[in-house]
Order: structure tokens, then sequence, then C-alpha cells
């Protein structure tokens, strides 16, 4: 029996260790749930910027038919990860700062940060300039629900909140609040593309 | 223009100036051997200089040492084929002999893997990593090279050591011992694709159930040679070696 | 923009114009759960209906009816936000336009000041007489020379070129051959100063 990579009906390819039986179980040895844990968090990171995914919860382990399927599940070798495991899995993410509780005071379920809060400004701008939308009042509700589906469609408020943040400290957006809500303004900024 | 001298001592004239061609001609073609032999030169001080200005990076970070080894390699140079024995590596760091350089590249392979493998590789499996890693063709290591390396590691008391297992070699770089019960869980582990149960021990081996849940449990817990599966469909508890198991990468 | 952080000031436009979009998000979000709720409602006629149960489909469907009104309702009114919306952004659009033209104007109105017709027919002038002058030296310098002064030009050039080469000749003839040194090392003496003659032609080809 050879361990092999495979390729999800999502066209994800799964690492070979996504085969190996004793990887949905966890190690009693605390060395050895250490190499385990890295080698989840890389799959759930690179899982999740695959499909877009912006969370992950420990239901997400209990139930059927969600999206993280599979890679939570192997049913060739009929092995799925357990809630407890998923569980430790969460908090040694938010320990290594790749993703953090949302909503915050809980431990069920976390925002993904596959795109550090500096990656994704840089996203947003690209998409504000590329889309003519610079120097226009824009509420979080025009980048969550695009009319066209962008990356940033669906990102957290959390995330979003964070990558402005990082534009209007480099003077390149500006959070305008009032009674009703928040709204945002891009500019170009300095060295503008 | 103006022909002088035609008539016999022509001919001797004309195989004077031919010497004379000759003989400037190979003057010529010696100064371009002697400009290569001294651009050469100069490329091998560089890398020397290189090499001992970062000796002591190249020695004590291995990822710099891979990095390094990988320059080599996009240059064509064998860091371990040297001019004389032993190569780069024995006329820059003063490291006495080409087995002992081999040495290095093994205990690279070993500690790299070690996270996967709890420190048993088999033999043909390193033997790929250290093709792999020296990247150059034409220069293949054998087994025997590696048994030798290996030889020439012992006095540091690291614990390589190649081992028989089932018929299989093995390269051992764990300090522990691994005792003859061990052993024979890892044989076993082989026919299984790297499962083996506690059942397995009893039946086949004519082991107590304390004995194989002991051996078991120690190399699952005190040793990190082997992974825990609790899912397991026949017996719930399934432990698994990653040495034995076959990877695809 | 002009130096770093500066962000222009938020004005009372601006929190309108956020409010406004706000309200009409809310709306959108109304319309996507009546969307919703539609859905199932019909869903849920179509259960009551498989089961027999008649009465049950038609208030669903009643149900439903009434939330699709409200769903047109809102629709009206999103469409009037968000003409608004595009209206105001356009205002402020023809505004910043306006005031580049304002501009445009102002630096035009400039220029032309210092563009006055005295000193363009002035500056016009003196561009003519300097390219009248110009063709005048050109044509005399054409008109100059005679075809026998011509000649005489050419044929000094071929002397010259004669000369030139007459000299290289000489220097060749002169040159002493690069291999002369060899010879000394062969056994036959007498040879060295006939070779020395010989080498020249030798080399030459």
């Amino acid at each position: 029996m050879t361990l092999s990579t495979q390729t999800t009906p999502s066209g994800f390819l799964l690492p070979s260790i996504h085969s190996a039986p004793p990887f949905f179980t966890e190690q009693p040895n605390p060395t050895t749930q250490a190499i385990a844990t890295d080698h989840w968090i890389r799959l759930i990171l690179t899982y999740a910027r695959h499909r877009k995914l912006f969370s992950l919860k420990v239901e997400d382990a209990e139930t059927s038919g969600n999206d993280w399927d599979e890679i939570l599940k192997n049913e060739r070798i009929n092995r799925k990860m357990l809630p407890s495991h998923l569980s430790n899995i969460l908090n040694a993410m938010v320990k290594k700062n790749v993703a953090v509780y949302e909503p915050p005071k809980q431990t069920h379920s976390v925002v993904l940060y596959w795109r550090t809060p500096e990656e994704w400004a840089e996203a947003l701008h690209e998409w504000a300039s590329s889309t003519g939308q610079l120097n226009t009042i824009m509420t979080y509700y025009d980048i969550t629900d695009p009319p066209i589906n962008s990356e940033l469609t669906n990102i957290p408020i959390l995330l979003l909140k964070k990558a402005i943040a990082v534009l209007t400290r480099l003077g390149k957006a500006q959070v305008i609040g009032i009674a009703e809500g928040e709204g945002v303004r891009f500019f170009a900024g300095l060295g503008n593309k | 223009m103006h022909r002088r001298g035609v008539g016999l001592a022509a001919f001797d004239r004309q195989e004077q100036s031919n010497k004379s061609f000759a003989n400037l001609s190979s003057a010529l073609s010696q100064s371009q051997v002697d400009h290569l032999h001294s651009q050469l030169n100069q490329f091998r001080s560089a890398l020397a200089h290189f090499a001992s200005a970062h000796r002591d990076s190249i020695k004590n970070d291995p990822s710099f040492r891979h990095a390094f080894q990988q320059m080599c390699s996009s240059i064509g140079v064998d860091p371990l084929a040297g001019p004389r024995k032993g190569g780069w590596w024995a006329e820059l760091f003063g490291l006495s002999d080409w087995q002992y350089e081999l040495g290095v590249q093994i205990v690279d392979i070993c500690v790299s893997t070690r996270e996967g493998n709890g420190g048993m590789i088999e033999m043909s499996e390193l033997l790929r990593l250290v093709t792999k890693l020296r990247g150059i063709d034409g220069n293949m290591i054998t087994e025997d090279d590696i048994f030798q390396s290996i030889k020439t590691l012992q006095p540091l008391g690291a614990g390589y050591q190649v081992v028989d297992i089932g018929g299989r070699k093995m390269v051992r770089s764990v300090v522990k011992e691994m005792d003859e019960d061990q052993t024979a869980v890892l044989v076993l582990a082989r026919e299984g694709g790297g499962r083996i149960v506690e059942d397995q021990l009893i039946q086949q081996k004519k082991w107590t159930r304390d004995r194989a849940c002991n051996v078991l449990e120690n190399m699952l817990l005190r040793d990190g040679l082997c992974w825990l599966d609790a899912q397991d469909e026949h017996s719930g508890r399934a432990y698994w070696l990653p040495s034995a198991m076959q990877w695809e990468f | 923009m002009g130096t770093k952080p500066s962000v222009p000031k938020i004005t009372a436009q601006d929190r309108a114009i956020l409010d406004l979009k706000l309200q009409r998000d809310k709306l959108k979000q109304y319309q996507k759960k009546i969307q919703i709720i539609l859905d199932r409602e019909h869903a849920i006629a179509r259960e009551h209906m498989a089961a027999g149960q008649k009465d049950r489909a038609v208030i669903a469907l009643r149900r439903r009816k009434y939330q699709q009104s409200m769903l047109v309702k809102t629709d009206t009114q999103l469409e009037n936000l968000e003409q608004l919306v595009s209206t105001i952004e356009f205002s402020l659009v023809e505004v910043s336009v306006f005031h580049g033209l304002k501009q445009g104007n102002e630096v035009l109105k400039q220029i032309h000041k210092e563009m006055n017709p005295e000193t363009v027919e002035k500056l016009l002038e003196e561009t003519q007489e300097a390219r009248e002058y110009q063709t005048e030296i050109s044509a005399m310098l054409a008109n100059t020379l005679t075809t026998d002064e011509e000649e005489a030009v050419q044929e000094e050039l071929e002397q010259i070129q004669a000369e030139v080469i007459q000299e290289e000749k000489g220097q060749e003839v002169q040159l002493p051959s690069v291999p002369t040194v060899q010879p000394v090392i062969s056994e036959r003496e007498p040879e060295v100063t006939e070779s020395n003659h010989g080498k020249v032609p030798v080399l030459v080809e």
C-alpha cells in the first residue's frame, strides 16, 4: 500500500499524509502531535485559500455536507477528524496567529488568515482602483457583496476592517463613521499604480 | 611586391617559416590555456574565499549548507569532487576525507526526515535523497559509500548505524538502541504497509498481551517511533510506523 | 494627492452619501431575505399540495403573494435611492469638471496675455529674416565654385590619396619580420641573411 497524493473533486491536491490513517487520530506523544498539527494547519490554510473559505468551526467536523468535507474526512480509508481534535487544532492556529476566534470569547469557530491583513490590504486597494472606485464613498456591503464577484466577496468584516486599517495608516483609505454605520473611501495614495 | 629567392633554398626557407609559425601558434594557444587556468584559479579562489568566509555558517547552519550545496550544484561544482581526495570540503575546511563529507550529507538528510520517520530511514530512500541533494549525475553514490561514511561517523557518537531489519538495510539516526522486540515489530509492520496491532504480535510472535502492549506503547509514547490510529476498523487501536510506510512524494 | 497622509476632510456631503448608501444596503439585504422567504413559501405550498392539503397550500401562496408585493415596493424604493445616490455622485463629478474647466480657463488667459499679437508678429518677422539669411549663404557658397575649380579640387584629392598609399607601402617594406629570431636556433647559419629577405612576401600574402 503506497500513500499517495490525491486530487479532490474541487481540484485540490491532497498531500500523501492525508491518506495515512493515523493522521486522523490525535497523537498521544506530544512531539508527534506537534508534527501532525503542523501538517494539519498547512493543509487547512492551503485548502481555505484554494476554496476561498474564511471560517472553520468545530461543527464542521461533526456534520456532513459542509465546505470542509474534502479534508476533514477521507472516505477512501474511512477516517475522519473528530471534533475534539479539530478544536485543539483551531486552538493551535490561534496561537500561531494564522486564525482568530470569531466572534471573540468562544473557541468554536475561527476566521482563517490564509492571507495576512497586509496582503488583504493590497488586494483590496488593487480591486478598488481597478474597478474605478477610488475617491468614492463605499459601504462595507459594497465590498463584501459586489455586483460582480471579486476575491473580496464574502470577506469577513473583521478581516476587512483590519485591511482597511492597514491602508489608513498608509494614507490610502479613510474611514467615515456616522450614526447609521461605517463607510470607507480609498485613495490612489503615493506610489500609485 | 618582390619575391626573392626561387630555388632549392626556398624549400628550406618554407620549412623554416612553417616551423616558426608552428612555434608561434603553440605559444599562442599556450597563453590561452594559461589564461583559462588563471581564470579557473580565480574562480576557485573566489569559491574558496566564499567558503572559508562562511565556513562556520556552512558547517553549523543546515539551511545555509543546503543553499551552498545547491549553489555549487547549479554551477556544476560537486563540493565533494574537488581536485584531490576529499574534495572542496576537505581542502577548504580541513576535513579529512570524502567519506566523512558524504557523512555530512547523510546526517543532513537523516535529521531533516527524522520528524517523519522517527529516525529510521530505509537505505534505498536515503540513497535516493543523497543523490538528489548532490544533484550531479555521473557521480553515483552507492550503498557501500553510505555504509563506509556512516562508519566514519561512528566515533562522533551520534548513534548512526546501519541495521538489518527483516532483510532490509535501514539507517538509524536515533541514539536509542532499538531492542529486539522493537525490531520484530518493525519487521511485521513492514509486511502490513506500516500497520501493526497487538493481536498480530500475540498470534505471530506468541507474545503475551502485556508484552505486545508494552512494546507498542513504548514505541508510541516514549520513542515517538510510531503513530496511533484510534479509528481502526478491526482492532480500534492500530499502530503505524512511518519508517515502514511507503510514501509517494 | 499631495503630501503623505493628507486625506480630504469628511464633509457633510460625504456623510449624506454614506447615509444614503447604508440605507440602500439595508434595502438590498431586506430583499435578499424576502427572496429566501418567497422560495421557502413556494416549497411549503408544494409540499402541502403533494400531501393533499389544498387549503394550507393556498395560505402559503397568499403569504407568498404578500411578500412578493413587499418586494416590488422595496424595488421602487431601492430604485429611487440608487437614483438619488448616483445623481449626487454625478453632480460631484460635474462640480469637479466645472472646477477643472475654470482652472483651465485661467491658465489659458494667462498664456494669452503673454502671447499678444505684436510679440508674435515680431517673433515671426525675426524668424523670417534669419531664414532668408541662411538661404542667402547657401546660395552664395554653391555658386562660387566653377567647374574648373571643382576639377582642381578633385585632382588634389587624388594626389593626396596616392601619397598616402605610397607612404604606407614604404613603411611595409621596412618592417622587420617577426620570425627572424627563430632560424638562429636552426643549424644552417648562412641562410639567416637570405631568409631575412625571403620572409617579406610571405607576410604580405
